[in-house]
């Protein structure tokens, strides 16, 4: 689905429409050790994407296990320009 | 045991009992009960005391299954469930709890050739600035095109799909 948006918005750019998309993602995805530098190399493949456009959104019924690591993964996410709205004020963790 | 059970070795520790002849579930447990404490005993090996465990998981006939397959499937699922649970004991294999296993297995199954199958599309709900009168974003949304149920909503699969590796596919 990500890689779905990815296109969705671009198609938007290219066709002029300013918007911003925002996407739910697992936290099980977010907490594999390698979502940073996979979503990087997806990034990447869409040269054409103005930054700061794409937002995600961490949805799980579940509670995140590891803060640490999540916490990390926003960070280098901000570095990609990629936000998590919702989780950067506060931990997202939906009743 | 009885005289009229009978023991078979299946591998390594692991042992078939074929127990006949019960009226009531009251009566397993006179045979199960000192089965496992028997089991329990210390053993003296030279100048060491030994003990092992066991773990005894029962299934039913003819109340669980027909044939011998199954019925040695099932209780090949209530031993997983009573080692998790803790040695020296037995648990029956439960019937109702194997069917929601199973539906479950076979939903997450179906989830996961509908990621393969391209079958699921991503819907873009559109978010408006209401003050500016304007479009400001979009939010994805996942959908199902289900080829015999129609278009199924996100509540529809992705609860059950919660903390999987198919979840992670699906992102």
């Amino acid at each position: 689905m990500l890689e779905r948006g990815l296109y969705q918005l671009t198609q938007w750019q290219v066709s002029g429409l300013d918007l911003s998309l925002s996407l739910n993602i697992s936290a099980r995805s977010v907490q594999h050790a390698s979502f940073v530098h996979d979503l990087g190399e997806r990034l990447a493949r869409h040269p054409g994407l103005t930054l700061n456009s794409l937002s995600l959104e961490i949805l799980e019924s579940e509670a995140l296990v590891d803060l640490d690591t999540v916490a990390r993964v926003i960070e280098h996410c901000t570095g990609l320009r990629v936000c998590f709205p919702s989780t950067t004020s506060a931990p997202a963790i939906p009743p | 045991m009885r005289e009229s059970d009978s023991v078979t070795r299946l591998s390594g520790d692991e042992f078939i009992l074929f127990l006949g002849g019960f009226e009531s579930p009251q009566e397993y447990a006179k045979v199960l009960d000192p089965l496992i404490i028997v089991l329990g005993q210390p053993y003296q090996v030279v100048s060491r005391e030994l003990r092992v465990t066991a773990s005894v998981w029962v299934t039913l006939y003819p109340r669980d299954a027909a044939d011998a397959d199954t019925l040695l499937r099932h209780a090949d699922h209530a031993m997983y469930r009573a080692k998790q649970r803790g040695r020296n004991r037995y648990l029956f294999f439960n019937p109702s709890r194997d069917r929601r296993a199973r539906a479950r297995h076979s939903q997450l199954e179906q989830s996961g050739a509908a990621i393969d199958g391209d079958e699921l599309v991503l819907f873009c709900q559109p978010q408006v600035d209401m003050r500016r009168r304007r479009i400001i974003g979009a939010e994805g949304l996942v959908r199902w095109q289900h080829p015999q149920r129609g278009l199924l909503s996100p509540a529809a699969f992705i609860p059950l799909l919660a903390g999987t590796a198919v979840q992670q596919r699906l992102d």
